[in-house]
């Protein structure tokens, strides 16, 4: 981009300007939204707890070993918001969570970034935050 | 096109679409007590609460803050480490502007009582109290620093300007930068209009800071939070993992 193109740029953001909405303090901190991948299993466990909720996935590799991902979400009133419902998850149901930004930690934990989805066994798609 | 001729054409449009909002109809006037009074939050034919989304008011830098050394060494301490968290995500209470967070709040006007409650939905489930009797601030022993500590009110025509003081040191202000004992918090709130709420909070603490300062944010038709006509606070037990 050119320095007039950004400068134009600057100009029309700062005539929209209104209140300046930052990702959660921690998130980056915790979480690598650069290094984002899919995680295909089986629901495990499920805690519909404040601030945030987490779901707990157990996936096979092609080589048979299984990995038991912890996927932090948003809190439940925004799920419940964005559609998730008290019977949305059971206990054993295969999903994909479409998205996720692993852990910096190298641990098997991952957060939803706003795009993270989990595709459910019904195919329906609902945002993780 | 020259730069010059496009950067007008932008401010063009910018003052076209801020003449629109001007020419816009006006905004329900803010409910008032018979006394004449604002009332900050529901009235029998207007009920409502405010909605706060993530990021209200943005974060301060520390550059632009007026921190003594040891202040901007921890907050950049803070900062570096991933393994710590602002009190309010570890579901501890939020004093001063940290109360005002994700997903909101109710105002509460108890005339009878002369006191202003402010009920948070998220962090400890918690809530403030503000004495509008005139009482003075506790002193000596009986100021016990905690995590609100005592707020005193006023009206300046039709912002009430909160006076606390009081407080534990358990506070991260904007989610990283630390407050003494010394703080003395003066929090203007105020609305214009039925859906605007503009809040303004002046951070004086010697023991942190080497000059006041202060953090700000409106919620209004535009910001992301807003004021949830007919919505009701709910349940939100912090229970954390």
């Amino acid at each position: 981009m050119t320095g007039r193109a950004i400068r134009l740029w600057a100009l029309a953001a700062w005539c929209g300007l209104g209140t300046v909405v930052l990702a959660h303090h921690s998130f980056e901190a915790e979480f690598d939204p650069n290094n984002v991948v899919n995680i295909t299993g089986v629901v495990t466990k499920l805690d519909w707890i404040n601030p945030h909720a987490f779901v707990y996935v157990d996936s096979k590799s092609a080589a048979g070993e299984v990995k038991r991902y912890k996927i932090e979400m948003g809190p439940p009133y925004a799920l419940t918001r964005g559609g998730w419902k008290r019977d949305t998850l059971k206990i054993g149901d295969t999903v994909t969570v479409e998205g996720a930004a692993m852990a910096r930690d190298g641990s098997d934990s991952a957060g939803s970034l706003p795009t993270t989805q989990m595709k459910l066994a019904s195919g329906q798609k609902l945002t993780m935050r | 096109m020259a730069a010059t001729a496009r950067a007008a054409l932008v401010i063009a449009a910018c003052l076209l679409s801020s003449a629109a909002m001007a020419q816009a109809p006006a905004a329900a006037p803010a409910p008032r007590w018979p006394d004449g009074r604002v009332n900050l939050g529901s009235t029998p034919g207007q009920k409502g609460f405010w909605e706060i989304r993530p990021g209200l008011g943005g974060t301060p830098r520390a550059a632009d803050i007026p921190l003594q050394p040891w202040a901007r060494a921890l907050a950049a301490y803070r900062t570096s480490r991933t393994d710590l968290h602002p009190p309010l995500v570890r579901c501890k209470p939020g004093g001063g502007p940290a109360f005002f967070n994700a997903p909101g709040f109710e105002i509460v006007d108890a005339p009878d009582e002369q006191r202003i409650y402010i009920l948070n939905i998220a962090g400890a489930h918690s809530w403030r109290v503000i004495y509008m009797d005139g009482r003075p601030h506790p002193t000596g022993d009986d100021l016990r620093p905690s995590y609100f500590g005592h707020s005193v009110g006023r009206w300046d025509g039709d912002s009430l300007v909160v006076d606390t003081v009081g407080f534990n040191e358990k506070q991260w202000l904007a989610g990283v930068y630390p407050t003494t004992e010394r703080l003395h918090l003066t929090e203007r709130i105020s609305r214009p209009d039925l859906r605007t709420l503009s809040y303004e909070a002046t951070i004086d603490d010697p023991g942190a800071y080497t000059a006041p300062w202060s953090i700000r944010w409106t919620i209004n038709e535009k910001s992301k939070s807003s004021w949830i006509a007919g919505g009701e606070i709910f349940e939100y037990i912090c229970q954390g993992e």
